[in-house]
C-alpha cells in the first residue's frame, strides 16, 4: 500500500510538474523560433557569402530579388519578386517592376517589451533606382559576390534602360545563348537593397519581404510580419544560445520550434521518437577541414600529415559507426547513414556540383604516412566558440586519439586569438554555409582573415595592361589567411602559391562555365599538389520542425535556402 | 499791230515773185533760115541793169540740124547760157554747149525741132548796159562751109604729095639712091592731115538736107569740088605708100630668104594689082623678086642637110609659098625645087611609117608587159595582127633615087629605122606565136584548175618571162585550191584528213616560185591549222558543255558520267607546222578546258542544282541526290566556298562547322552505307568553332532529332554512339545526354561539351535506322550558365 501511495504521489508530482511546465512554457504560437549562437549574431549581406550559415538563410527572410528562388514540392522555382517577366526579344529582356512594394522603413515598429505593433508610416516604395543601386553594388563587389558571377554571365553591362511609363525596364543580355524565362529569372534573382543603403554596411536589414526586422528583445532577433504582408506566421525569432549543445533539448522543450542544423548533422535520438517533430533534409552546407600552416609545415610534411589524417576513420569515429551510439543520418535524397558520401577528398566537397558532376576528380592518397618527416607533435587547434562546439569537441578527441593519429597530433581547443596569430601547425575548422552549386566559395577558405569572430576576405586585385582585373599576390600575406600562405615568405613555394592564387581568382571571378570547371580542376590540382589541408567531411544538413507547423507548407529542396519559403509556412490545424 | 502782222505776208509775196525778167522782143523772134536779125524791144535795145536777171525765149527751128547763132557785144559783159528748160532759175537747168565759146561776141547753139523753146538766160549783169544782139537760125552744114571752106582748101594744097618720083620710077630709076623710107614718112604726115579733113567733110555730108544734091546751092557746089579734090589726092597717096612699102620690105630682107618669104604674100598681092600701079614699077619689082627666089634651093638644101632625125621635114619657107611667088612673077617652080618637094614628101611618108611601126611595136610591147592576167587565146594573135599592120611594105630604095639626097643623114636614119622596126616586129611576132601556143595550152588546163599542169608548162617555158608574167598568181591559185580542199575536209570534220592535207601542203614544193609563195603558204597553213585547232577546240568545248548541261541533274550512276568521252577532245591533234611543242600546247589548252569542265564547272553546276533540288524536296530521292553530290565532289577540284559547303553538307564524314551560338544549324544526314540494308548506318558530325570569351569554353549542344528517329528508338537509346573528338561521350559524371522526346520537342542535349578554343571539336553522332532515307537535324550550341540550382 505504501508502495502504491508512493507511486501515486510520484505520479501526481509528475503530472503536476507536467501541468506546470505546460502552463508555464513560453508560447510559440504564430512564431517561428530557431536558435543561434548568441555571440555570432548574423551579419546579413545579401550579396556576400557569410561564415555564418544563418546569415545567408536570413537573406531570404528579409530581401526580395526581381525573382526569388524558392522551393516547391516539385523542386525549386523562381517566383516573381519585385519584378514580372514581360518577355525577351533579340536578347533584350523586359521586366516590369512591381508597384506597391514597399521597403521595410515604410513601417514603424512600436515595441513594448515582447509586444510589437507595426504601423505604416511614410511609404518608401521600391523603384528602379533601388535596382540600379543594387547592380552598382554587385558590380563593385566583383568576384567576392556570387551575384556578380551570376549577373555578369548574362549582362555585359550591369545596367538597364528604363523604366518606361509602364514601369518596364530592359536588360541587354549577352547573345551567346537562348535565354529562356527560367534562366532569366535565375540571373535576376539577386536580392535588392534600397538605394538609400550604405554601399559597404556591415549588415543590411531593410528589405521588401513580408518580414521586417524589429528591435531585439533580450538578444532575440525578431522579425515581424508587416501589415498585409502575406506571411502566414507573424513572427520569426532567433533565440540566442551559448552553443549548439542544447539545441535539441530546447527544441524538445518547446523553447524553439525549428532547428535548422542538428548537432553532428545527425538524427537526434532525443527527437527521433517524438511525434511532435518532423525532420527535413537538404544538401550539406558545412564541412570540417584541417588547414595546414604553411609557415610551419613544409610541403613534404603537409603531404604526410594529410596521409596521417584519414578522414574515413575520422568520420566513422565521428558518427560512432558500428556502435550503439551511432549517429544516424539521412540526406535530402532520403539515403540513411551514407557516411562515405560525406567524405571530402579535395577542397570541393563531395556534395558540391564539382564533385557530384565529376568536374573534378576526387583524389585520395591511400599511401601510409611517412611519419619520419613529420614533427614529433603536430599541433592542431580549433576554436569552439563560433559554432559547432559539439562537433569540434568530438573531433579534437578523435584527432588526439593515438590509434588514429599515431600519437603525432596534439589537438587543442583554443581562443580566437591563437587563430588570429596563426599559432598552430594546423587548424581544425568548420566551413559553414558553403554552396554546393557552381558558386562554391574558395575565398572563404583560403583568403579569409584568420579571425573567426569577423568575416573578412583579403582579396586584392589590380588591373592588367588590358584593363582586366587580376589578383594581387599580396592577397596571400603571412598571418592573414588560415594557411599562413605568403609567396614572399614561402620562397620555395612561391611559384605554386602564386599559381594557386591565380587559379583560385580565375575560378571565383569567371562567369564562364567552362572556365569555372577548368579552374576548379586546376585549383584542386594545385591544392592537392601543395597539400594545403585535409578536407575531412561534410556535415549532413537536417532540420527539425515542430509539428506546430504544417509539414506540407514547408518545402526544402536541394540548394534552396531553408527559409526561402518562410512566408508560406503555416501552423498545423490541430 | 496790223502793220507788224502784214510784214511776213509781204515778205512771202515778194519772195514768191519771179527774180528773172523775161525780155520779150518786138517784133517777135522768127525761127526760119535767114540772115542775122536785130533783136529789139520796139526798135530799142533792151537795157540790162546790174544785179538784175533776164531771159529770152527762142522758138525751136523749123528743120533739123540747125544752129541758133547770137551775135552780141554783151557776151563778156554778162554771164549767160542757153538752156532747153527754164523755171526762173530753178533746177533743172540743161545748158547747151556754146559751139563758139572762144569767140567774144558770137555764141552758137545746136538746136533741134523737138524743143519748142530755148531760153537764153542772163543770170548776172556786171554793169548797167544796153543789150545789142542779133540772132540767126542757120543749117549747120551751111554755117560750117561758110566759115571753113578757105581753111579746107589751104589744107588740101598744103598736104598734097609731089608726084615726080613716083612718075619717074621704072627700069632706069635709081632706086638705090631713092630714100623710100623718108619719102614714105613725109607722105604719111600729109596723108594724116588730109585724111582728118576728109573725115570732117564726110561727117558734114551727113547733115545735108535730103534734096541738096539736086539743088544749085552755091555753097554746096563748092563743097562737092573740095571733096573730089581731096579724095583724089588721098588715093594717090595710098598707092604711092604701097610702092614705098614694098620697096622697103624687099630692101629690108636682103640676105634673109626666110624673112623675105615671110612677106611673100604682100609681094604676091602687089604683083597681082597690075592696074593700080604703074607697069614699070611692077616689072621692076618682078625682076627683083625672081632674083630673090633663087635663094630658095640653097636654103632648102641646107635645111635637109641639117636634118638628123626621122621626124617630118617642115621646110621654111614652105615650098608652096615659093611656088606661088614664082607664079606671081610669071614663072613655074624650078625642077630642083620640085625634087626637093618630092623628096620631102616621100621622106615624110616613110618616116611616119617607121614612126607608126615603132609606136605600134612599143604599144604591143607595152601591152605585153602589162602582164595581162590569164589572157584569152586571142590575146597574142591580136597583138600579132597589130604588128602585121604596122609593117611597111615595099619601102626599099624609094628615097635612094634622089641622088642629091641619097646620103643625107635623114635618109640614112629613116632607112635604118625602117630596118630596125621591121626586125623588131618580126622577132616580136615570133615570140607571140610561141606565147599564143602556151596560152592556148594553159587555157585548156585552166577550167580543171589543173594548176600543177599549168605550173609545169610555165616551168618548161620559164624563159618566156612575159608569158610567165601573165600567171603570176598561179602559185597562189594552186595554194588556194589546196587550201580549199583542206578547208572542205575541215568543214566535213575530217580532222585526220585535214591534218594530212596540212602536212602535204606545208611540205609541198611543186610551185612555180616556191620561195615567193612560201610566206603565203606559211600563212595559209598557219590559218588552216589555227582553224583546225579552233574547230576542234570549239566542238570539244561545245560537246562537253552540252554534256555537262544535259547531265547536271543526273543523280544515278554519276561516276560513269565522268568516264564519258565528252571529257576528251573530239580529235587529238598531232600536227603543227611549228613544232610538236605547239601540238602539245594546243592539246593541253583543249584538255585544260575539258578538265575545267570536268573538275570545276560540271561538278559545280551539278552540285548546286542537285543540292537545290535536294533541299526543295529532301524526300524525293534525297539519298540519291546527296550521294550524287558526293560523287561529283570526288571530281570537284574547285575552291568555291559555297560548293565546298554543299559538299560538306552532304558528306556525313565532314564535320559541319557550328560557328555561332544559339542559332540552329540545319544539317542533312544521309546513310553512310551506299546501298540500303535492313539497318542503315547514319552519322553526322559537328565541329564546334564558336568564338568565346572563355578560356575553356563549354557548350550545351542541342540537337533537334527527327521525330521518326526518336520514336523508332522506342525505349532504346536513339543513337548508337556519340563521340567528342573520337572519344565516346557517355552520360556519366558531369556529362549529360538528354533524350529527345515529344515533351522536349525531340531535342536532345549534350552538355557540357568542353571545346578547345583553337583546335577542332568534332562531335559525331551515329545512329541506325531501318529505312534508307535522308534526314535533317538541326544543331545548336549555346553557352551553359552558372546556376544557383
Amino acid at each position: 500500500m505504501k508502495k502504491k501511495i508512493i507511486i501515486g504521489a510520484a505520479i501526481v508530482v509528475v503530472l503536476a510538474g507536467g501541468l506546470w511546465y505546460f502552463l508555464t512554457r513560453p508560447s510559440l504560437k504564430d512564431t517561428v523560433a530557431f536558435p543561434y549562437i548568441a555571440h555570432q549574431k548574423p551579419a546579413i549581406d545579401p550579396h556576400l557569402p557569410s561564415s555564418n550559415a544563418m546569415a545567408d538563410k536570413l537573406d531570404d527572410v528579409i530581401f526580395d530579388g526581381l525573382f526569388n528562388l524558392t522551393a516547391t514540392p516539385s523542386g525549386v522555382i523562381f517566383e516573381d519578386g519585385l519584378g514580372e517577366f514581360v518577355g525577351i526579344n533579340n536578347d533584350i529582356v523586359t521586366i516590369r517592376l512591381k508597384s506597391g512594394r514597399y521597403w521595410h522603413d515604410s513601417y514603424q515598429a512600436f515595441v513594448d517589451g515582447k509586444d510589437v505593433t507595426i504601423e505604416k508610416k511614410k511609404a518608401h516604395e521600391f523603384t528602379a533606382k533601388d535596382l540600379a543601386f543594387t547592380l552598382k553594388r554587385i558590380q563593385s563587389l566583383g568576384s567576392l559576390s556570387p551575384d556578380y558571377i551570376l549577373v555578369g554571365q548574362a549582362l555585359p553591362v550591369m545596367d538597364f534602360e528604363g523604366p518606361n511609363d509602364r514601369n518596364e525596364i530592359n536588360f541587354k543580355f549577352r547573345g551567346n545563348r537562348i535565354w529562356i524565362e527560367s534562366d532569366i529569372k535565375e540571373i535576376l534573382s539577386f536580392k535588392i537593397l534600397p538605394d538609400n543603403s550604405d554601399m559597404n554596411a556591415l549588415t543590411y536589414s531593410v528589405g521588401t519581404t513580408p518580414y521586417m526586422k524589429v528591435t531585439d528583445y533580450e538578444n532575440i532577433i525578431r522579425f515581424f510580419g508587416i501589415p498585409n504582408g502575406g506571411a502566414a506566421i507573424n513572427k520569426v525569432h532567433l533565440i540566442p544560445y551559448v552553443d549548439n549543445s542544447t539545441f535539441t533539448t530546447e527544441l524538445r522543450n518547446g523553447n524553439i520550434n525549428v532547428l535548422l542544423e542538428t548537432p553532428f548533422g545527425s538524427l537526434s535520438p532525443i527527437l527521433q521518437e517524438q511525434k511532435e517533430f518532423f525532420v527535413k533534409s537538404n544538401v550539406s552546407s558545412t564541412f570540417f577541414a584541417v588547414l595546414f600552416n604553411c609557415q610551419r609545415l613544409n610541403r613534404e610534411q603537409r603531404i604526410e600529415l594529410r596521409r596521417l589524417l584519414n578522414n574515413k576513420i575520422i568520420v566513422d569515429r565521428f558518427f560512432k559507426v558500428g556502435t550503439e551510439q551511432q549517429r544516424h543520418t539521412i540526406n535530402f535524397k532520403g539515403n540513411h547513414d551514407n557516411y562515405t558520401d560525406l567524405l571530402n577528398d579535395i577542397v570541393f566537397p563531395t556534395s558540391s556540383y564539382y564533385v557530384q558532376d565529376t568536374i573534378v576528380d576526387r583524389i585520395h592518397d591511400n599511401n601510409p604516412p611517412n611519419l619520419s618527416v613529420l614533427p614529433d607533435t603536430i599541433r592542431i587547434k580549433a576554436c569552439l566558440n563560433y559554432g559547432y562546439r559539439e562537433e569540434y569537441s568530438d573531433l579534437i578527441d578523435i584527432l588526439n586519439d593515438r590509434t588514429i593519429t599515431q600519437g603525432r597530433v596534439k589537438a587543442t581547443a583554443v581562443q580566437n586569438d591563437d587563430i588570429k596569430r596563426c599559432d598552430y601547425d594546423a587548424l581544425l575548422i568548420a566551413v559553414s554555409g558553403y554552396r554546393s552549386n557552381f558558386l562554391f566559395d574558395l575565398y572563404s577558405i583560403f583568403l579569409r582573415e584568420p579571425d573567426l569572430e569577423t568575416y573578412k576576405v583579403n582579396l586584392q586585385t589590380v588591373p592588367n595592361d588590358k584593363g582586366e582585373l587580376t589578383v594581387n599576390p599580396n592577397s596571400f600575406r603571412a598571418n592573414h589567411n588560415f594557411l599562413n600562405l605568403d609567396a614572399s615568405v614561402n620562397v620555395a613555394e612561391k611559384q605554386d602559391i602564386n599559381l594557386f592564387l591565380d587559379d583560385m581568382f580565375n575560378f571565383m571571378s569567371t562567369h564562364e562555365v567552362g572556365d569555372k570547371q577548368e579552374f576548379a580542376r586546376r585549383v584542386t590540382a594545385d591544392e592537392n599538389r601543395m597539400a594545403l589541408g585535409t578536407w575531412l567531411f561534410s556535415l549532413p544538413s537536417m532540420a527539425y520542425f515542430s509539428t506546430q507547423f504544417d509539414s506540407t507548407s514547408i518545402d526544402l529542396y536541394g540548394v534552396a535556402s531553408q527559409l526561402s519559403t518562410l512566408k508560406k509556412w503555416k501552423e498545423s490545424q490541430k | 499791230m496790223r502793220i507788224h502782222s502784214a510784214i511776213p505776208f509781204i515778205l512771202f509775196i515778194l519772195g514768191g515773185c519771179a527774180s528773172f525778167k523775161e525780155l520779150e522782143p518786138a517784133p517777135p523772134l522768127q525761127p526760119a533760115e535767114r540772115g542775122f536779125i536785130e533783136l529789139r524791144n520796139d526798135k530799142e535795145n533792151f537795157f540790162l541793169k546790174k544785179g538784175n536777171k533776164y531771159f529770152i525765149k527762142f522758138p525751136g527751128p523749123l528743120d533739123a540740124h540747125f544752129y541758133l547763132v547770137l551775135q552780141t557785144s554783151a557776151k563778156r559783159m554778162v554771164h549767160n547760157y542757153c538752156t532747153t528748160t527754164f523755171n526762173d532759175g530753178k533746177s533743172p537747168i540743161l545748158p547747151i554747149v556754146d559751139e563758139a565759146v572762144d569767140q567774144d561776141s558770137v555764141s552758137v547753139f545746136v538746136i533741134d525741132t523737138s524743143i519748142s523753146f530755148y531760153y537764153w538766160v542772163i543770170d548776172t549783169v556786171y554793169q548797167d548796159a544796153p543789150l545789142s544782139i542779133r540772132y540767126r537760125y542757120v543749117p549747120q552744114w551751111r554755117y560750117t562751109v561758110e566759115n571753113k571752106y578757105d581753111l579746107y582748101r589751104r589744107t588740101l594744097v598744103d598736104n598734097s604729095v609731089d608726084r615726080h618720083a613716083y612718075e619717074a620710077m621704072g627700069p632706069q630709076f635709081n632706086f638705090i639712091a631713092f630714100d623710100a623710107a623718108t619719102e614714105q614718112q613725109k607722105l604719111q604726115v600729109k596723108n594724116k592731115s588730109l585724111s582728118a579733113m576728109n573725115s570732117e567733110l564726110v561727117k558734114l555730108e551727113k547733115v545735108f538736107p535730103a534734096n541738096i544734091a539736086t539743088s544749085h546751092d552755091t555753097m554746096y557746089q563748092r563743097y562737092v569740088g573740095l571733096g573730089n579734090d581731096t579724095r583724089s589726092e588721098i588715093q594717090f597717096q595710098s598707092d604711092y605708100d604701097v610702092v614705098l612699102s614694098i620697096l622697103q620690105k624687099e630692101s629690108e630682107t636682103k640676105g634673109n630668104f626666110i624673112a623675105f618669104m615671110n612677106r611673100s604674100q604682100e609681094f604676091e598681092q602687089f604683083l597681082n594689082q597690075k592696074n593700080r600701079f604703074r607697069s614699070p614699077i611692077v616689072e621692076y619689082l618682078k625682076n627683083v623678086f625672081l632674083r630673090r627666089l633663087e635663094e630658095a634651093l640653097p636654103s632648102y638644101e641646107a635645111q635637109l642637110r641639117a636634118k638628123n632625125d626621122i621626124s617630118d621635114i617642115e621646110l621654111k619657107p614652105p615650098i608652096r609659098d615659093v611656088e606661088k611667088l614664082f607664079i606671081a612673077c610669071g614663072q613655074q617652080l624650078p625642077i630642083d625645087l620640085i625634087h626637093v618637094r618630092t623628096y620631102v614628101n616621100e621622106f615624110n611618108v616613110l618616116a611616119k611609117g617607121v614612126r607608126d611601126a615603132e609606136t605600134t611595136y612599143e604599144a604591143v610591147t607595152s601591152a605585153m608587159q602589162q602582164k595581162t592576167p590569164w589572157p584569152e587565146n586571142s590575146y597574142y594573135p591580136e597583138l600579132i595582127s597589130k604588128l602585121d599592120k604596122a609593117k611597111i611594105t615595099n619601102p626599099e630604095n624609094e628615097l635612094s633615087r634622089f641622088e642629091q639626097f641619097k646620103y643625107l643623114k635623114s635618109t640614112t636614119l629613116v632607112n635604118a629605122g625602117l630596118q630596125d622596126v621591121t626586125l623588131k616586129i618580126d622577132q616580136r611576132e615570133s615570140q607571140f606565136r610561141v606565147a599564143a601556143g602556151i596560152v592556148q595550152q594553159i587555157n585548156a588546163l585552166r577550167p580543171q584548175k589543173d594548176y600543177i599542169g599549168i605550173i609545169q608548162i610555165l616551168r618548161a617555158n620559164r624563159d618566156m618571162t612575159f608569158v610567165v608574167a601573165h600567171y603570176s598568181d598561179v602559185d597562189a591559185l594552186l595554194l588556194k585550191s589546196q587550201a580549199d580542199k583542206i578547208r572542205g575536209q575541215l568543214d566535213a570534220q575530217d580532222w585526220k584528213g585535214t591534218e594530212d592535207g596540212l602536212s602535204v601542203l606545208f611540205n609541198d614544193l611543186n610551185y612555180f616560185s616556191p620561195s615567193q609563195i612560201s610566206s603565203k603558204k606559211f600563212q595559209t597553213v598557219q590559218s588552216l591549222e589555227s582553224d583546225l585547232y579552233e574547230r576542234v577546240k570549239k566542238l570539244s568545248f561545245e560537246r562537253v558543255d552540252a554534256f555537262a548541261k544535259k547531265n547536271e541533274t543526273t543523280i544515278n550512276n554519276v561516276t560513269a558520267l565522268y568516264a564519258d568521252s565528252s571529257f576528251l577532245p573530239v580529235y587529238t591533234l598531232t600536227f603543227s607546222f611549228e613544232s610538236q611543242g605547239q601540238v602539245n600546247q594546243k592539246r593541253r589548252t583543249i584538255q585544260a578546258y575539258l578538265n575545267e569542265v570536268k573538275t570545276l564547272r560540271f561538278p559545280e553546276a551539278a552540285i548546286r542544282i542537285i543540292y537545290r533540288e535536294l533541299t526543295q524536296a529532301p524526300r524525293d530521292h534525297g539519298v540519291e541526290k546527296a550521294h550524287a553530290i558526293l560523287v561529283h565532289a570526288k571530281f570537284y577540284k574547285g575552291q568555291d566556298k559555297s560548293i565546298r559547303n554543299i559538299i560538306d553538307e552532304c558528306d556525313p564524314l565532314i564535320a559541319k562547322p557550328l560557328i555561332k551560338p544559339k542559332e540552329y544549324r540545319r544539317m542533312l544526314v544521309i546513310p553512310v552505307n551506299e546501298e540500303a540494308k535492313s539497318s542503315n548506318e547514319y552519322l553526322f558530325r559537328i565541329n564546334v568553332k564558336i568564338p568565346s570569351e572563355a578560356k575553356f569554353p563549354v557548350y550545351d549542344i542541342n540537337i533537334k532529332v527527327p521525330a521518326a528517329i526518336a520514336d523508332k528508338a522506342g525505349n532504346k537509346q536513339w543513337f548508337t554512339q556519340i563521340l567528342l573528338n573520337k572519344k565516346v561521350v557517355k552520360t556519366e559524371g558531369h556529362m549529360r545526354i538528354t533524350a529527345p522526346s515529344k515533351d522536349n520537342n525531340y531535342e536532345a542535349q549534350i552538355t557540357p561539351v568542353e571545346i578547345s578554343k583553337d583546335g577542332e571539336n568534332i562531335i559525331e553522332v551515329q545512329f541506325n535506322y531501318p529505312s534508307f532515307q535522308l534526314f535533317e537535324v538541326s544543331v545548336m550550341a549555346q553557352v551553359p550558365i552558372i546556376r544557383k540550382n
